[in-house]
């Protein structure tokens, strides 16, 4: 190839309509690409080695951000540029909000609103429904105690009522103490019945209703709590005798060495 | 593997059932405008499951595998036969409702598809909220595993068990699914709630469509499935296995169909009305409470404009009462084994004189808390707002029957739920931050399907107002409550 016919062959690469062709190809691919990275994270997350290259998906945050960036570098690079069909819908828009009534504006004002709204939470809803993808959480192998120290109330009791499943025997019957998680411990170790002392359970019912909110208990004779307990409660003894109860559970928030599963048989 | 196979079956045979009531209930056929798709068929389908398990519960309070077994081969039956039929009569694509996708512009089908796989990824996790575990998951899991609500966990009121008179239709499904699949294992049930929110979608969307044509349908469908409390994974949203998002499509369903009986009164649309009131009734208790707001619209309606077949319309009343009236029935003969806890829901005390004295301040005291929805973009995305803002500020011709008649519903249920806050024996402020947003997304898929006809009646964006004011006409005109206006109709409006 001569000389003039290279140069005339490298201009024909840098033409405009080429890169431009050559660039909306690419982003379809990378549109592909991501969509398939994105749809790995989701089913399957984890490391992955490929020959020497070890790849980790376990984030949504990248995938989504690439498919974003090439979806925007395709429809920049379309035949008929973005930037012209975004004039001919703003004209669109003028000419209509011209017709509008003063009503209809204000809607079109809080429709454009809500649409910025729906779009700041279809960002954010990644990480809310798969919270793994999201950032840094407890691991199901880590320690009661850093879990306890580290992590809220809720953490808690599910490490904690985790460790209770793995526990206690298949035939157990099981006192509860603490408050309204113990309906969750329930679910998990079903088909363990789970059983509290009403007056514990009425205080857990109470409780659940002022004390979650952060208020304390109210003097106030028109709410509940201002009730007595339930009348003709038996004793604990009698409970745990009468129910044929052969294990208890307790759960205190934050306190790890008053939380305990025991025999009581 | 299997675990979401065998979900994803069971939610097939539901949907099939529903299909072949459609040929069986012989339904109107709607023609292009809203064809009988995947969301009535799968309310329907759920809804007939329901009728087919409670019988065995209310007669004995025992449900027997081959209960659950038998349902679903009655299921097969009806899905192989004529419901195969009705798919076939409505044409697939039309059927899962892809002639709504293809109406969106390309960049919202992305997003549309993207929303649906994150939700039915999301789906295949197991079940982490309150509720879903500690009142529905744990009676589907006693159901699927004692076969029985005569066991302690039901009848023994120290057994942990939160809720334990609550309706049963919701664990029956989910225990339907855990028997065909063999365990008791929770990963994927939340498939069964994907579903039930893509029903409501469509159900809004197919009525937005019928109204305004399939772009309409299709944009108002999406906007509805973009709404954080459909989709998001907090406790009592959509993504969650509460009651809620199953209530809200019973329930918007229920109306929706009452709405076109009272313009064409026949059989199959009010008992089709009836089976998903009754299923509403049978999923929550908040069902009685949408029964009477129904018939409360129904009469308000009547009196705004006045029926033209009062036989036809008693005839089609008395046909929705059947179904519904069964189910209550079930609902309440299967409670009967449990009694009731002693420490929650004293709602027998709040007749009381005394108390309701004591009262005056709190519709003050809660205002506030009940317009935060209005601005909660994180729960809402500022969805109320724009409901609230299209119809104070869109202005439209005079209301025909069917919306008039869901505005009515609205606000009857609306008022119940605020009177149920004010009265309520529990302590207000944390009634409200548990129970508010869940009871208004029941309310939520009917009230974007009256935003949609408002702003389809106003013409709004185009110059549409004179053809919504024609096309109420029409719609008067044809259901024979009006005189054929003529041509000076449009002119009287505030326009």
């Amino acid at each position: 190839m001569s000389r003039k016919a290279l140069r005339a062959w490298l201009r024909g690469q840098f033409e405009p309509e080429v890169v431009r062709r050559r660039t909306h190809r690419g982003a379809l691919v990378s549109c592909g690409l991501f969509a398939v990275a994105a749809t790995v994270t989701l089913l399957w997350p984890g490391r992955y080695t490929v020959g020497p290259v070890v790849v980790s998906v376990r984030s949504l945050t990248n995938p989504l951000f690439g498919f974003a960036v090439s979806v925007l570098v395709a429809l920049a690079t379309t035949r008929r540029p973005v930037h012209a069909r975004l004039e001919a819908s703003r004209r669109q828009l003028l000419a209509h909000w011209s017709g509008w009534t003063t009503g209809g504006r204000l809607f079109a004002i809080v429709l454009a609103g809500k649409l910025c709204m729906t779009g700041l939470d279809l960002v954010r809803l990644p990480a809310q429904l798969f919270p793994v993808l999201g950032g840094p959480r407890t691991g199901t192998d880590e320690p009661l105690e850093k879990v306890f120290a580290r992590e809220g109330r809720n953490a808690q009791f599910e490490r904690f009522f985790e460790r209770c499943r793995r526990e206690l025997p298949a035939d157990a019957r099981v006192l509860y103490m603490g408050r309204t998680e113990g309906q969750l411990l329930s679910y998990i170790l079903y088909p363990r019945p789970v059983f509290m002392h009403p007056t514990d359970r009425y205080v857990a019912w109470i409780g659940n209703q002022v004390l979650d909110l952060g208020r304390p208990l109210p003097y106030d004779d028109l709410f509940p709590g201002g009730l007595p307990p339930p009348l003709e409660v038996p004793s604990l003894e009698a409970f745990v005798a009468s129910r044929r109860i052969t294990h208890e559970v307790r759960f205190v928030e934050s306190d790890l060495a008053a939380c305990r599963i025991r025999d009581i048989r | 593997m299997i675990a979401p196979l065998a979900v994803l079956a069971g939610l097939a045979l539901f949907t099939g059932a529903g299909a072949g009531l459609m040929s069986l209930f012989a339904l109107p056929e709607e023609g292009e405008r809203d064809p009988l798709h995947l969301g009535w068929c799968f309310l329907a389908g759920t809804a007939f499951a329901g009728l087919l398990l409670l019988p065995p519960l209310a007669v004995d309070g025992r449900i027997p595998r081959a209960a659950f077994l038998l349902s679903f081969g009655l299921c097969l039956v009806l899905a192989a036969g004529p419901g195969r039929a009705h798919v076939r009569r409505t044409g697939v694509a039309r059927f899962f409702g892809l002639d709504l996708f293809r109406a969106l512009p390309v960049p919202l089908r992305v997003v549309a598809v993207l929303v649906v796989l994150l939700a039915a990824s999301a789906a295949l996790g197991p079940l982490v909220g309150w509720d879903e575990r500690a009142i529905f998951g744990l009676k589907a899991r006693i159901l699927h595993h004692e076969g029985s609500v005569r066991g302690e966990a039901f009848t023994d009121t120290s057994v942990v068990h939160f809720h334990a008179r609550y309706p049963l239709l919701l664990p029956l499904l989910e225990a339907s699914l855990l028997t065909l699949r063999g365990s008791g294992d929770d990963h994927a049930l939340k498939l069964m709630f994907v579903l039930f929110g893509v029903s409501v979608v469509l159900v809004v969307a197919g009525e937005a469509r019928r109204l305004h044509g399939p772009g309409a349908g299709a944009l108002w469908g999406l906007l509805l499935l973009t709404t954080p409390m459909l989709i998001g994974p907090s406790d009592g949203e959509g993504m969650t296995a509460y009651a809620d998002l199953p209530f809200a499509a019973f329930a918007t369903g229920a109306t929706v169909l009452l709405g076109r009986s009272l313009e064409h009164p026949d059989r199959g649309r009010p008992l089709l009305a009836g089976l998903l009131l009754g299923a509403a009734l049978a999923t929550k208790q908040e069902g009685a409470i949408w029964a009477l707001a129904l018939a409360a619209g129904v009469l308000l309606s009547l009196r705004r404009h006045a029926a033209a077949r009062p036989a036809g319309l008693a005839r089609a009343a008395a046909t929705m009462a059947l179904p519904a009236l069964l189910f209550l029935a079930l609902g309440i003969a299967a409670r009967r084994w449990t009694p009731p806890a002693v420490w929650a829901e004293r709602y027998a005390a709040v007749f009381d004189l005394d108390w309701l004295r004591q009262l005056g301040g709190r519709p003050l005291a809660i205002a506030p808390i009940v317009l935060r929805p209005l601005t909660n973009w994180r729960v809402w995305g500022w969805g109320w707002l724009l409901v609230l803002a299209g119809l104070l500020l869109l202005r439209r011709p005079r209301l025909t029957r069917p919306p008039f008649f869901w505005r009515a519903t609205v606000l009857v249920v609306f008022a119940a739920y605020l009177g149920v806050f004010v009265v309520t024996p529990n302590d207000v402020y944390w009634h409200l931050a548990t129970a508010l947003s869940r009871l208004l997304l029941h309310l939520f898929p009917l009230a974007v399907l009256i935003l949609a006809e408002q702003v389809g009646a106003n013409g709004w964006p185009g110059d549409g107002a004179a053809a919504g004011d024609r096309r109420s006409a029409a719609t008067e005109a044809e259901a024979g409550s009006l005189p054929t206006r003529g041509p000076g109709y449009v002119e009287g409006l505030p326009r």
